[in-house]
């Protein structure tokens, strides 16, 4: 993306300023996921898991160092982390070298990132072991 | 006023005129790009049609006439252009899966659509659409973290707002006149 030194500075503070408070918040929050964490608006009104649900809850996990729970909640958050991570540190890297054009991706990543998506809203939807596992629990 | 923008031998596509002046700026358009209009008798260098100061309008002429050729800098034989396409657009992936995993439905989900729609045209050759397709996927990658990151800011704001009412309250109630 080509953008001003001045408005690339200003998302970076505001993207570390989102991070951090939201670090905050979830440390002081307390161990367990109390009641106030928002409820997804998707499964609010149509009553079914979609990708996103569980993240913040598992998001919370992590923060407190639980694993197992984090999983619990939203598996994929969890798997995509490190995948996350990798591009992040890909983009540091090449932001540091100068070098503004997009972090390569591998072929096909798109459409992987599309059927993994679409497969993990549909099964962890389905009513029956081993599948009810792919939906938030904890 | 609508112009065709070339480089190197490639139709990058049809923009209006406002918005080449902005991706001049941008660094997007190089002031070396050719540009080309209804009534323009060649294809000019965007630097001497979109100068900063003085924008020079264009005549003209009622006549609709074809497309000149876009001069050829290094045409391969076979009539097939050499050159290589523009780098790739950025095609939001990441964050298109982030909106999904963090966000609600369905919007991520037509953002990562849109990803792959970028690679897939860029693969085909088709520059243009490449650009347009990674602007939807920028487009919903904001609609779904505006919709699914209000009601996660709305708990902060609460949260936050009911632990200072919560603070003041007991302060009152203890009897603490500040």
């Amino acid at each position: 993306m080509s953008a001003g030194p001045a408005l690339v500075r200003q998302r970076r503070l505001l993207f570390g300023a989102t991070a951090a408070g939201l670090g905050a918040w979830f440390l002081l929050a307390g161990p367990r996921p109390p009641c106030w964490l928002p409820q997804c608006p998707f499964h609010a009104i149509t009553g079914l898991y979609c990708p996103g649900c569980g993240s913040t809850r598992a998001l919370h996990a992590l923060a407190h160092g639980e694993l197992g729970a984090a999983l619990g909640f939203n598996p994929l958050l969890v798997l995509a982390l490190p995948l996350l991570a990798a591009w992040a540190l890909a983009r540091v890297a090449k932001t540091l070298r100068g070098d503004a054009t997009p972090v390569r991706q591998p072929p096909h990543a798109a459409t992987v990132a599309l059927v993994v998506v679409v497969s993990f809203f549909l099964l962890r939807n389905l009513p029956w072991w081993p599948f009810v596992l792919l939906a938030p629990h904890g | 006023m609508d112009y065709h923008i070339a480089r190197n031998n490639q139709k990058l596509g049809v923009f209006p005129e406002a918005e080449i002046r902005t991706r001049l700026q941008s660094g997007e358009l190089l002031p070396s790009d050719l540009v080309w209009c209804e009534g323009m008798p060649a294809w000019k260098p965007a630097a001497e049609v979109f100068q900063p100061a003085a924008p020079v309008p264009p005549a003209v002429p009622p006549v609709i006439a074809p497309a000149p050729e876009i001069p050829q800098q290094a045409a391969a034989p076979g009539g097939r252009p050499s050159a290589p396409l523009p780098p790739k657009p950025d095609n939001y992936l990441v964050w298109s899966i982030l909106a999904t995993i963090l966000c609600c439905i369905p919007f991520g989900i037509v953002s990562i659509v849109y990803a792959t729609q970028v690679d897939s045209k860029y693969a085909m050759g088709d520059y243009a659409g490449a650009q347009a397709s990674a602007g939807q996927a920028k487009v919903w990658f904001w609609v779904a973290v505006l919709l699914g990151g209000l009601p996660l800011l709305g708990a902060a704001l609460f949260f936050g707002g009911s632990m200072l009412l919560g603070l003041f309250g007991g302060l009152a109630g203890s009897g603490f006149h500040p």
